[in-house]
């Protein structure tokens, strides 16, 4: 059994690590691409969501490399992601591909993994210990992730620090030991620590929220992470791959239940995907001192589709900027960073009027 | 001794909603003994000044059903628009639309001057408790609410049995009711295949058992209308009575390009059966319609004539 799944950011570390520890043979595709997107949207149907059409393309390339099974979780909430595994099997057997399709109820790892558990016939203390290793990973990544974002703005070469960003994240994922990870943080911290930075510069803040897919995977958002940071943005997306990954464990479960509480005076119900949480983090941006939010979210995207009038309100009666961006395969990175700039320099120009201000 | 709306007007936008259980709603508020105002069919006027105020990546009813609201907002006293959150079919919860679920607030913050909107949450467990807190600034006690909330469910729903003899070639129709059944955004599709001679069935005519035996044997569908839709394509695909199947959805519907996948790939597959599926914006127009549904009845006749 070879098996196969979609990428989402950095994802793939953690889970690939949990698998291997599973006994499990693991192909992972290589990193999503504008060519990886043209195979999902090939195979897609036509107006359904970016991630659908993004996650097909890796689907396809992870069989081309040899995969024979492919592993995805199903859930069954109001949003179309429930349906992504069950779809994107059937799909690609009718193309031909020769497929074994595991789908595994409940929408996190922690749920899925009983269900994996009988289908492999593991002992529970081989599970804690994988799921223990894919935990420490993706902590690690985290960790990278949110020291890349910290060091960009301040560092004299922010384009240097991709690379050191890749080089931390390759040390997560050759290091297989466990009492191994300690020294890996140990060494991703100096070698953070050891960007040369200007201190004295005091960045732009911009929350980033949305739908999640189009938040945390760099394809989807043309690497708006790292544009914002060498642009002198401290950036700060309202989740994480780790907090998505344990969410049932729920090492950020109070701070999602009270930004939602926030959320409910504009929105009492869950619609099954992240807005409940991109209308809190909006009303809280400016409290938590943001000079702005970028809202990201999939064309025809059904839940923040639902959102978008309502965050314009909010960001009316909040007083804090918003930039909303519908984004799919046809859209082209010239006129999405022209639109990311002219809002750069409108909260450049509203932060040195408020100094003016307040002189 | 229930009349408590007195000269209160209460409108009643005729959408989405609406579809499913026409009148209901109004029995409903003049149990309470409010008069009220249904918006009329949708029009191009309606419609026209949907299309201003409607977010433009919505689908093409919710984008008609902000016309209906904006054609109410100056007439009455508050607008009713119920929030169809989930229900529990076959033992397990099922949801809504995420459109549905978020209406009342989307409509909030999209059409401006708007009367107070009044909504009452139907959810799985029952919970009533946040409507009845509503209803009772217009002075409505949670006892006249389940008194009338009784009547809209005794209330039945017209059975249509048009068209039942056994001769000629015969359609399924799958589609949301919101959107079949409204003349103008579907471009009278229903009386264009009478037109041209077929009969039809829709997926709204289907009863509650033949579609959740139907589900039972394909696949569990966790959206409460979208149960209904793929149900009945495969009842149409499997009862061996119809010739072809027309189905019929609105551009940027997100759960339409879950369905049409799912129809054309695990309903039809294998079965020799046509299938149409017609996606409709507000592009559509009447002439290209007619022509494509002539193309789809002549393919018909062909192969069973």
């Amino acid at each position: 059994m070879r098996t196969g799944f979609p990428h989402m950011g950095n994802f793939h570390i953690a889970f690939e690590a949990l698998l291997k520890a599973l006994k499990v043979e693991v192909v992972v595709p290589p990193r999503p691409t504008r060519r990886s997107v043209e195979l999902g949207v090939r195979y897609s149907p036509e107006f359904v969501c970016f991630p659908f059409k993004a996650t097909l393309g890796d689907l396809v390339l992870a069989l081309r490399a040899g995969a024979d099974t492919l592993i995805w979780f199903e859930g069954e909430w109001s949003c179309r992601y429930g349906y992504y595994g069950r779809l994107h099997h059937k799909i690609l057997k009718d193309h031909g591909f020769k497929l074994k399709s595991l789908l595994f109820k409940g929408g996190s790892i922690m749920e899925g993994i009983s269900d994996v558990r009988r289908e492999i016939r593991l002992r529970v203390i081989d599970s804690l210990r994988a799921l223990r290793v894919a935990w420490h990973k993706s902590t690690l990544v985290k960790l990278t992730e949110s020291l890349s974002r910290k060091t960009r703005p301040y560092a004299l070469d922010p384009k240097g620090v991709t690379g050191v960003e890749k080089t931390a994240l390759d040390l997560i994922q050759k290091v297989n030991a466990n009492k191994e990870l300690n020294n890996v943080k140990k060494r991703i911290v100096d070698l953070y620590a050891s960007i040369p930075k200007d201190n004295t510069r005091r960045p732009l803040k911009i929350m980033m929220v949305g739908e999640i897919y189009m938040v945390l995977e760099p394809e989807a958002n043309f690497h708006l992470v790292e544009y914002l940071g060498e642009h002198g943005v401290l950036v700060t997306p309202f989740t994480t791959i780790h907090n998505w990954l344990f969410n049932a464990i729920g090492s950020d479960k109070k701070e999602k239940a009270s930004v939602r509480k926030v959320a409910t005076p504009y929105l009492p119900f869950c619609l099954g995907g992240e807005e409940q949480l991109s209308i809190g983090y909006t009303i809280l941006a400016r409290k938590r001192g943001f000079d702005g939010v970028i809202h990201l979210r999939p064309f025809t995207c059904m839940t923040e589709n639902v959102v978008y009038p309502i965050i314009e309100q909010i960001s009316h009666k909040f007083d804090i900027p918003v930039l909303s961006l519908s984004l799919d395969e046809h859209t082209e990175s010239v006129g999405f960073f022209t639109r990311v700039e002219a809002f750069l320099e409108l909260l450049h120009q509203r932060r040195s009027r408020q100094q003016d201000d307040s002189d | 001794m229930w009349k408590v709306g007195g000269h209160l007007r209460v409108g009643i936008p005729r959408g989405l909603f609406w579809y499913y259980d026409p009148d209901a709603y109004k029995i409903f508020w003049e149990t309470l003994g409010f008069e009220v105002v249904q918006s009329p069919p949708t029009n191009r006027g309606i419609f026209e000044s949907g299309l201003r105020f409607a977010h433009e990546e919505l689908c093409l009813p919710v984008k008609a059903f902000h016309g209906h609201i904006r054609y109410l907002s100056s007439k009455v006293d508050f607008i009713f628009i119920p929030r169809i959150v989930s229900r529990v079919i076959s033992k397990k919860k099922r949801y809504g639309c995420p459109k549905f679920i978020g209406l009342p607030e989307l409509i909030k913050s999209s059409v401006p001057d708007l009367p107070p909107i009044i909504t009452i949450d139907i959810v799985s467990d029952n919970n009533l408790e946040d409507s009845y807190r509503r209803l009772k600034t217009l002075g409505i006690k949670p006892k006249m609410i389940d008194h009338a909330l009784k009547k809209m469910n005794s209330f039945q729903k017209r059975e249509d049995d048009h068209n039942q003899d056994e001769h000629g070639l015969r359609v399924g129709v799958v589609g949301h009711p919101y959107l079949i059944y409204d003349r103008y955004l579907s471009c009278n599709l229903l009386d264009k295949l009478e037109k041209l001679g077929l009969r039809y069935t829709t997926s709204a005519d289907i009863s509650k058992e033949i579609i959740e035996a139907e589900i039972k044997r394909e696949f569990d569908l966790f959206w409460i209308y979208e149960r209904e839709l793929v149900g009945a394509a495969s009842y149409f695909a499997s009862c061996g009575r119809y010739h072809g199947i027309l189905h019929c959805i609105s551009f940027c519907c997100g759960a339409g390009s879950i369905m049409g996948e799912m129809i054309q790939r695990r309903v039809i597959d294998g079965k020799d059966l046509p299938l149409f599926t017609l996606v409709l914006d507000e592009n559509t127009g009447d002439a290209g319609l007619l022509t494509r549904l002539e193309a789809f009845s002549d393919m018909i006749r062909l192969k069973f004539q």
